[in-house]
């Protein structure tokens, strides 16, 4: 999960990319497994000024129980893993 | 039998008796499995964290790398975006300012890997970060075991801009130089002049295979044609022609320059535009992700010094209009200001665009500085 949001946070920081192109990078990542993985793409330009820099982060979130081995006693449950990568922007807003 | 053979045949017999032997096996063994079972999850958390470190640190590098020459701001970056990646909060201090070092990466070194890079070298073209979570740090990995498996996590990365001229088709970065010789700007020409052999040499050093370098010259005649057509920065040849011309560059009015007649940037900027875009619209001729600035030099905002007829506002708004044109065909527009004017340095910002970087510098032995800085918004590379 942190190589996938690594990659797609990257491609989006030196390519003009949609978040949704961006999302599709790290799904791409993860297709080998079976766990559901959500996604969550910020382009910071949206709250950034024209001509300033801003970051991506890509964060990406799967059920704790489902990536776990064991679930004893149902201790994942209902919690999270997350993988979160943030970049700056190499083209300006 | 005596009391003490007695005790002798119970002792042999519970020798040989075997029940609840795996009770033993289970006591003696459990502690073994539980340590081993911390030890992989121990093992597993180091790895995970040293991922961590390693994204983190990458995307500290490049950040800082958009930052050189300085080395304050670009320590700076690269613990913005450590602390972004990796919050003090949750993980300590990852990035001291020390595992933050400035210094050269010497593309194709025959030594390889972390060798080339040299720390500490100039011109700065790269960025050395080491991420950790150790003692040292404050903030080694808890241990699930004992002190014997808790242990220090580290990871580095480096990072450099441009592609170096031995790259294939990569992205090219390529800059025109609009220089202001205007009578005003005399005195520091000398300065303007290791300015512009600055950027040569730094493109020459770091720009893709292909990069090319212009010089348009601008007083107050317009047009103006180009002093210098561009030509790539990697040829050796052409990296001399460019270095000649550069020292040729006078103040208006000497012996092959442009005469005297007040500041006219836009006259500058629309050679420059032409250089790259004869005919518009019109986008970059270079592979995917080339990118092509002008950098305007100047010690003010345009004005018509003595010539008649002409106007201060309408040379604004020509510049403006530049600005707006080479936006419109993809290029990026740099200012660098020499003075300490603020409302002019406020005029000059609005010429940015794109990419473009809005410097300024009331000190003339800065410009070449300020120049690298431009340099370094070549494309920003992982090399280790």
């Amino acid at each position: 999960m942190m190589n996938a949001a690594r990659e797609a946070s990257r491609s989006m920081a030196v390519q003009a990319l949609t978040s949704g192109q961006a999302q599709s990078i790290a799904a791409n990542y993860l297709t080998t497994y079976p766990e559901t993985f959500s996604y969550s793409v910020v382009d910071g330009c949206s709250s950034t000024p024209k001509g300033q820099w801003a970051d991506v982060t890509v964060t990406i979130t799967t059920g704790a129980a489902a990536a776990s081995i064991i679930n004893y006693l149902n201790m994942f449950t209902g919690k999270n893993v997350t993988a979160s990568v943030t970049m700056r922007k190499e083209l300006a807003c | 039998m005596s009391r003490s053979d007695k005790n002798r045949a119970s002792f042999k017999e519970f020798l040989r008796d075997e029940r609840g032997i795996a009770f033993v096996y289970m006591t003696a063994c459990i502690p073994v499995f539980i340590g081993f079972a911390a030890l992989a999850v121990q093992g597993s958390y180091a790895i995970s964290q040293r991922n961590m470190l390693q994204i983190t640190a990458e995307a500290a590098a490049l950040a800082a790398t958009a930052k050189l020459p300085n080395p304050s701001v670009a320590i700076s970056a690269a613990q913005t975006y450590a602390a972004k990646n990796m919050p003090s909060a949750s993980y300590g201090t990852v990035l001291a300012s020390g595992d933050v070092i400035i210094g050269q990466w010497n593309e194709g070194c025959a030594a390889g890997g972390q060798a080339c890079f040299v720390a500490g070298a100039q011109p700065y073209n790269a960025v050395k970060v080491t991420t950790r979570r150790s003692a040292a740090n404050g903030n080694r990995l808890a241990s699930f075991v004992s002190n014997f498996a808790s242990f220090d996590v580290s990871a580095t990365a480096i990072a450099t801009f441009g592609y170096g001229a031995g790259s294939g088709s990569q992205a090219t970065w390529n800059a025109i130089i609009v220089e202001d010789i205007s009578e005003s700007f005399a005195t520091q020409l000398k300065n303007a002049r290791a300015a512009d052999q600055a950027l040569l040499d730094c493109m020459h050093q770091n720009a893709a295979a292909g990069s090319e370098l212009g010089i348009s010259l601008f007083t107050g005649v317009s047009p103006s044609p180009p002093y210098q057509t561009r030509i790539p920065v990697s040829d050796t040849a052409d990296y001399n022609t460019l270095k000649n011309k550069i020292s040729g560059i006078n103040q208006c009015g000497s012996n092959g320059m442009p005469a005297c007649s007040g500041s006219n940037a836009a006259a500058g900027m629309n050679s420059a535009i032409s250089q790259f875009c004869p005919t518009h619209p019109c986008a970059s001729a270079g592979p995917a992700g080339s990118r092509e600035a002008l950098v305007v030099v100047t010690d003010g905002i345009p004005d018509c010094g003595s010539t008649k007829g002409c106007s201060n506002t309408t040379l604004l708004n020509n510049a403006t209009t530049a600005a707006n044109t080479a936006a419109a065909d993809g290029m990026d527009v740099y200012t660098i200001y020499y003075g300490s004017s603020s409302s002019d340095a406020a005029w000059l910002a609005t010429l940015i665009r794109g990419n473009g970087l809005a410097l300024q510098t009331p000190t003339a032995a800065q410009l070449p500085i300020l120049m690298q800085q431009i340099c370094s918004q070549m494309p920003h590379r992982l090399v280790w």
